[in-house]
């Protein structure tokens, strides 16, 4: 049986800087694990600053682009930056990634593939959803928020 | 003084390192057009560097590619020939070790002026806050009230006590801006037009009319660029 959470505030106050991942506000969302999964996706929020380190994928498993501290290195696709973010886009045309920030909300879009092309996370009309573990929304300290294997 | 003709733009700059690069803001040499929410920028293929009323012809050497030269708004040239004043290069100061009230000097070719221009003042605040390109990236500012115009861009902003350059100026304070957004939003909603329109005119020339604020881009991004990593080593 699936469970749906919505607009939860997870490690972060109204106000507050956060993202937006599946309907809820976290500061903090991890996609993946580092050094586990080829793909990984960070967000934090770093002296009050949205931090995005990232490793995406292709559909077909193959590393495209890495994201260090918000700057696309190593980029097989197209990147642009746009004023208030940016967009990493697959040779094929994909779009992988988008950050956009608006009014201290940090909202994800793109689509995000594990090693074996399966779709992990991805942006719907008004929301980033996530499809499969490993995932962490939120983090204090030691204390992880909502998580997801 | 760094003219563009090809893209309409004029700017100001100053030389570091000893094969005479100089340092200016994005916005001096390149044009940026959003298209599609995307920032496009092309770099001006006539950059002139004016020292001492000789021309030299210059060429951009960041990389690219990268997003931080526009992000934080800095640009390095490299003139074609050296000019002799390349050894009169700033040094690069520590942007931590400024404290408000601090001495300034900004110096520039604003408006039509041919002559560098030198304005003083004080820091007034240091302030970290989203990039005036892109909101994602906070940017640091140092803020003072030394004067600066059109033109002043790509100027050096230098820590009189400290002798060093601690960050390029890069725009006054929007003031007009802000109240242009406040009298046409007033305008285009005539419920509103009426004592708010009164208030705003008001408020906005007894509170800021004599204010001049000046941003000036913190230097610490230049040091954070491995180009410039490497003309300062050159320097050492």
């Amino acid at each position: 049986m699936s469970v749906t959470m919505k607009g939860n505030y997870i490690f972060v106050q109204p106000g507050q800087k956060a993202f937006k991942v599946s309907s809820n506000y976290a500061n903090y969302v991890e996609i993946g694990a580092r050094g586990a999964t080829p793909y990984y996706l960070e967000g934090k929020v770093d002296n009050d600053e949205f931090i995005i380190n990232a490793t995406l994928l292709d559909d077909r498993g193959r590393p495209v682009c890495e994201v260090k501290d918000n700057f696309p290195t190593k980029t097989g696709g197209e990147h642009q930056l746009t004023t208030d973010g940016y967009r990493i886009v697959s040779p094929s045309g994909e779009p992988l990634l988008g950050i956009q920030v608006n009014k201290g909300i940090c909202v994800l879009q793109g689509r995000l593939y594990d090693g074996v092309g399966q779709v992990v996370a991805e942006s719907t009309e008004d929301d980033f959803l996530v499809r499969h573990g490993p995932v962490i929304l939120g983090r204090s300290g030691k204390s992880l928020g909502i998580v997801l294997n | 003084m760094i003219i563009c003709e090809d893209i309409s733009s004029k700017g100001s700059g100053f030389v570091v390192g000893p094969r005479g690069h100089v340092v200016t803001n994005n916005h001096v040499v390149a044009q940026q057009r959003i298209e599609d929410g995307a920032i496009t920028v092309t770099y001006s293929d006539q950059i002139i560097v004016v020292i001492n009323g000789q021309r030299h012809p210059a060429r951009v050497v960041v990389d690219q590619s990268d997003f931080r030269p526009i992000v934080y708004d800095y640009a390095v040239l490299l003139p074609d020939e050296l000019p002799a004043e390349a050894s009169h290069a700033l040094r690069l100061g520590n942007p931590d070790s400024v404290r408000q009230g601090d001495e300034v000097l900004c110096l520039g070719y604003p408006l039509d002026f041919t002559d560098v221009v030198a304005t003083n003042g004080i820091i007034s605040a240091v302030t970290v806050g989203p990039s005036h390109v892109n909101a994602l990236h906070n940017l640091r500012s140092i803020v003072s009230n030394a004067l600066i115009q059109f033109g002043s861009s790509g100027g050096p902003m230098i820590h009189v006590p400290s002798g060093t350059v601690i960050g390029i100026n890069t725009h006054k304070y929007q003031l007009h801006d802000l109240l242009s957004q406040r009298l046409m939003t007033a305008y285009s909603h005539p419920g509103a037009v009426g004592f708010p329109l009164l208030r705003d005119l008001i408020e906005y020339s007894v509170k800021y009319t004599y204010i001049g604020l000046n941003h000036a881009v913190s230097i610490e991004y230049i040091h954070g660029d491995p180009l410039f990593e490497q003309i300062l080593g050159e320097l050492a």
